[in-house]
């Protein structure tokens, strides 16, 4: 009967209360980051990522579009000159979508954008890229303020609920892709015996001298931290939502891939998965994180 | 009862999105062979999520890149072009290059897993109808193309040289090299060589 009535009160306030809108505000900026820290990389290495050889490559690989696809348009010959200023209203979109203006039409822009210029980088799209796109399309739909009105309009509604629907939509995928990914590594014979770090980690291109010249040493621990690996991803769509070890699994995710951005080397993809973490944090720990170094600050000044 | 009206047709295109995405990516199911060409029409290009990007068979070889240049005047030193790239990757994570050695490491590895999968076909050919078919398929590969175009930049007329490296089986003894087992192939301006 209870859960009845729980899930009465969770429709009846799903159009009417903003959930988490510190964590949906919070999630954008990193969102956005992400997308701005990207763009800054291919303009910085152009010379290699944007020579005609590379796009030509990016395009013969590019899935071919049926017609005039708004989202690749940059595959068209006639629009390719104007790439230049496609970075440049990305990255203004995106400071605009940060700084709030015009939320939903400046965040739509940063996602056409980004996903045009996507059309040009095909072979050094990863992972954290693929994802990165699905989150900013619901992006879009996210309201970061809290409804003020007592009583709702029509409009209103139709908003929390879409940036409510949207903000489960973000965790759905995120969950569903580490049970994606737990399944299928749990196929992998190289997971299953727990020698997966052990091979990826010795290739010049996943791994590090500090680590290939050492292998020896760090038998047992590399054998410790797949294990641990597969554990977390099948274990994180379900603790993740229990009381005491949703935080400390937000932390050890956000480790784990950091550890991918130093010992593999990909900065982009690991880079990304820490930060999607931040969707699973609520309101009042946010609250807290933005006191704290206020707080830090005023105990130093009284020990002083 | 507004308010209740639009949760439900939010939280029922919730569910539907969720459910079509699921039914993409889930192997082959009763479910799949009802749902699936709507799934697959629905979640498209931006929706889909592909789970062999987060390394179920993860790849532990290493791959081969050499070019020399094969020039009247002579022929010089083997040299490996993302050598200094990878060099500097090692000494900075933060750089983001792995972006720039994924522009070359990929179509390698596109065109080693095509020569191995064309060989497959090879059983009832010669050795050389086999080196002649499996060259045509691979000069038809736009990252052989890439490949090609970059060494030409660097020398007029060149060799190069793709493969893998494999590490050893796990052991206890310590191994006096890093390798196993090296597959490599050679190219020149017409194909395999």
């Amino acid at each position: 009967m209870s859960l009845l009535i729980d899930l009465k009160n969770f429709i009846g306030n799903f159009s009417l209360e903003e959930v988490n809108p510190k964590v949906k505000k919070l999630f954008r900026v990193c969102l956005l980051s992400f997308t701005f820290i990207h763009t800054l990389t291919i303009l910085a290495y152009k010379k290699w990522l944007l020579s005609p050889e590379g796009i030509s490559l990016s395009l013969e690989m590019a899935p071919k579009a049926q017609g005039l696809n708004l989202f690749s348009l940059l595959s068209m010959e006639s629009v390719r000159p104007f790439v230049g200023v496609f970075f440049f209203f990305q990255i203004v979109s995106i400071i605009l979508a940060m700084r709030g203006k015009f939320s939903i039409i400046t965040n739509f822009l940063v996602l056409f954008f980004t996903l045009n210029l996507n059309t040009l980088i095909q072979p050094i799209l990863d992972g954290g890229n693929q994802v990165s796109v699905i989150l900013l399309f619901f992006n879009c739909f996210l309201k970061t303020s809290q409804n003020n009105e007592k009583k709702a309009s029509f409009i209103n509604e139709i908003r929390t609920s879409l940036s409510n629907g949207a903000f489960y939509i973000i965790k759905a995928h995120i969950i569903f892709l580490y049970i994606t990914a737990a399944v299928s590594k749990l196929n992998g014979p190289l997971w299953k015996s727990g020698m997966s770090l052990y091979y990826i980690l010795q290739s010049n291109e996943f791994g590090h001298p500090l680590i290939f010249n050492n292998i020896h040493v760090l038998e047992m621990p590399l054998t410790f931290l797949t294990y641990f690996t597969l554990l977390f991803q099948v274990c994180l769509p379900f603790l993740i939502h229990h009381k005491l070890m949703r935080l400390p699994m937000i932390f050890v995710g956000v480790l784990l891939h950091l550890g991918i951005v130093f010992t593999m080397g990909l900065f982009h993809f690991g880079t990304f998965m820490a930060l999607v973490y931040v969707i699973f944090l609520k309101d009042k720990e946010i609250t807290f994180l933005q006191k704290l170094p206020n707080k830090i600050f005023k105990r130093g000044i009284y020990e002083n | 009862m507004r308010r209740y009206f639009i949760s439900m047709i939010t939280l029922t295109i919730c569910f539907y999105h969720i459910l079509m995405v699921v039914v993409n990516a889930s192997p082959n199911s009763l479910i799949k062979a009802y749902l699936g060409k709507e799934a697959q029409n629905y979640t498209g290009k931006l929706f889909a999520q592909k789970g062999e990007l987060f390394a179920p068979h993860p790849a532990f070889f290493s791959l081969i890149f050499k070019i020399r240049c094969v020039e009247p005047k002579g022929t010089s030193p083997w040299f490996s072009p993302l050598k200094k790239i990878q060099k500097d990757h090692y000494s900075n994570r933060l750089a983001g290059k792995e972006k720039i050695l994924f522009l070359y490491q990929n179509p390698i590895r596109q065109i080693v897993g095509l020569i191995e999968e064309k060989r497959e076909n090879c059983k009832n050919i010669t050795k050389e109808q086999c080196k002649e078919y499996v060259s045509k398929e691979v000069i038809r590969e736009p990252s052989f193309r890439f490949l090609s175009k970059y060494a030409s930049k660097k020398c007029s007329d060149w060799e190069m040289v793709l493969g893998k490296k494999y590490p050893h089986f796990y052991s206890k003894e310590k191994k006096s090299t890093r390798w196993d087992l090296i597959e490599k192939y050679s190219f020149n301006k017409e194909g395999l060589k």
